[in-house]
């Protein structure tokens, strides 16, 4: 009986340490994963945009190295995504990370402007060639998707009276700012552009915030996951995160249209 | 003696490893219970923490070892040499020339004729002139609202966002109330140019007209400036709307955000 006992006991001690020890392995597994994905998507934007692949002049090499001409080059290439924003008679977003400014345009009009009181910029952009990423982020990028809590348009549905008997002139709409504001662009080149409200007096705001932020946090775990499962290595996606003040996170959010145009001047 | 002695130390010693045995005996359940009972709490509270812990692990921890890792120092060439070459020149001055060039062209599309600047979530208007902000001041835009009837007809009560122009100014403008005007009220829809469709002074002292029937105009209605409360139409106050009139001419310019 003694002897029975310890051998159970011996493999469940074994079996314990087996799943503690697969799961360890796959924890390492998938964090060297996720890191090759980073180099991997550092090499990508280095490979794409690096001047060898865009420029067919023969400008001398070591100007892509100097900081003058790389930020000329900036800056000229923002200009040119506002005029091409501009050109499309769209309302876009324009974001200069560079003076923390972020403005909506019309047809090359700044309609509105506000100040980015929180930056954060995913480290790969640091990472790769300065060149490269201006040249990546020199053309207006497109919206392809959005995620936010709150509605872009704010449809309220009202049935229309039978007769005059059942008519009921409009209330005074209920103009009380009480939604947190937080969503995410997707830009057409993998860019995700975070956009907080800036105040989190309120403790709804805050959990809002968190909660936005961990499902956000989950959806992209769960796809690397699957990936990972599947060894394959999952996708970096660059990322850029601003806080600005509520009402025009809410301005900016509703005024740009669906597919709009952003640009970045990083 | 001695014997005897010797005899009764053994039997003592023997009946004390008994009683010691015994003992041992009556402690051993208790004590590898109270140890299981440990490792069974030990084991309970790291599976509980392994949970969180691996939610914390793909949700912050990876993320944050991504990022983890010096950025690239920027890189800028000291070669003063370089610098000093003709070639270096020219590139830079070339370059500046075509920066101001864009930059010329950027500012281009900002008119320098006066033109109205609308935002329809803050309900606020800017008027400028010569590139600068002359008067600003509230006003109502649409309300967002969705008319369901019974049948297939339906509207939707918004502002349009965009770049517009003003097409028309009227002074005294007259409404002619469209279908929905009626059906909002639960009132038959009269003929298309039926008396009852036009209202006098409910559009204010001025309208300018931005195309598919939305105007700039006045409202009766003052105490809704500042909200969504509109079928569509800009509204201002009399001393806002007459400024606009004023300043504003044919094909100037309203930017609706």
């Amino acid at each position: 009986m003694g002897n029975n006992r310890n051998t159970a006991s011996l493999l469940i001690r074994i079996f314990l340490w087996g799943i503690a020890s697969i799961v360890f392995i796959f924890l390492g597994y998938y964090t060297v994963m996720s890191l090759i994905s980073t180099s991997r998507k550092i090499t990508e934007i280095n490979d794409n945009f690096s001047y060898k692949q865009i420029e067919k002049t023969t400008i001398d090499e070591r100007f892509f190295t100097d900081s003058t001409f790389v930020e000329l080059q900036k800056d000229k290439a923002f200009i040119q995504s506002r005029i091409a924003m501009a050109e499309t008679d769209s309302i876009g977003l324009s974001l200069n990370l560079k003076d923390s400014i972020a403005t909506l345009e019309i047809n090359g009009v700044v309609v509105h402007k506000t100040k980015i009181s929180y930056l954060r910029i995913c480290k790969a952009f640091n990472k790769a060639n300065s060149y490269a990423v201006a040249s990546m982020l020199s053309s207006a990028l497109n919206i392809v998707k959005d995620t936010a809590t709150i509605k872009k348009i704010p449809l309220q549905v009202k049935m229309a009276p039978k007769d005059t008997s059942e008519f009921k002139p409009d209330a005074i709409p209920d103009t009380s700012s009480f939604e947190p504001i937080n969503y995410i662009l997707e830009l057409n080149n993998g860019i995700r552009l975070f956009v907080y409200q800036q105040e989190l007096d309120k403790s709804e705001d805050l959990y809002n915030q968190i909660q936005f932020d961990i499902t956000d946090r989950i959806k992209n775990s769960c796809i690397a996951l699957q990936k990972v499962a599947r060894f394959e290595v999952p996708e970096y996606r660059l990322y850029i995160k601003i806080r600005i003040p509520k009402d025009d996170a809410k301005i900016i959010y509703r005024a740009i249209p669906r597919k709009g145009l952003v640009t970045i001047y990083w | 003696m001695e014997e005897n002695n010797s005899k009764i130390e053994d039997e003592v010693t023997v009946s004390d490893i008994d009683s010691d045995q015994s003992n041992e005996n009556n402690k051993k359940p208790k004590r590898s219970g109270f140890i299981r009972f440990l490792r069974f709490l030990c084991f309970s509270i790291l599976s509980i923490l392994l949970i969180p812990a691996l939610v914390l692990f793909f949700l912050y921890v990876v993320p944050g070892i991504q990022e983890f890792g010096k950025g690239r120092t920027r890189i800028e060439i000291n070669d003063s040499l370089f610098k000093k070459e003709p070639i270096y020149k020219k590139q830079i001055a070339l370059l500046n020339k075509e920066h101001q060039k864009v930059s010329k062209k950027l500012e281009t599309f900002t008119p320098v004729q006066p033109y109205i600047v609308i935002s329809t979530t803050k309900n606020r208007f800017y008027l400028y002139q010569n590139k600068k902000m002359i008067r600003e001041g509230f006003c109502s835009s649409g309300s967002y609202i969705l008319l369901l009837t019974e049948g297939p007809k339906k509207w939707i009560f918004k502002t349009p966002k965009g770049k517009f122009k003003i097409l028309n100014k009227t002074i005294d403008p007259v409404w002619k109330k469209p279908d929905w005007a009626f059906v909002e009220e639960g009132l038959p829809i009269p003929s298309a140019n039926d008396d009852s469709r036009y209202e006098y002074g409910v559009l204010g002292d001025y309208a300018l007209s931005i195309g598919n029937d939305y105007m700039i105009h006045g409202t009766i209605w003052k105490r809704f400036l500042g909200m969504p409360v509109t079928h569509g139409c800009i509204r201002l106050n009399d001393d806002d709307l007459k400024v606009v009139y004023k300043t504003l001419d044919f094909g100037s310019k309203v930017y609706i955000y």
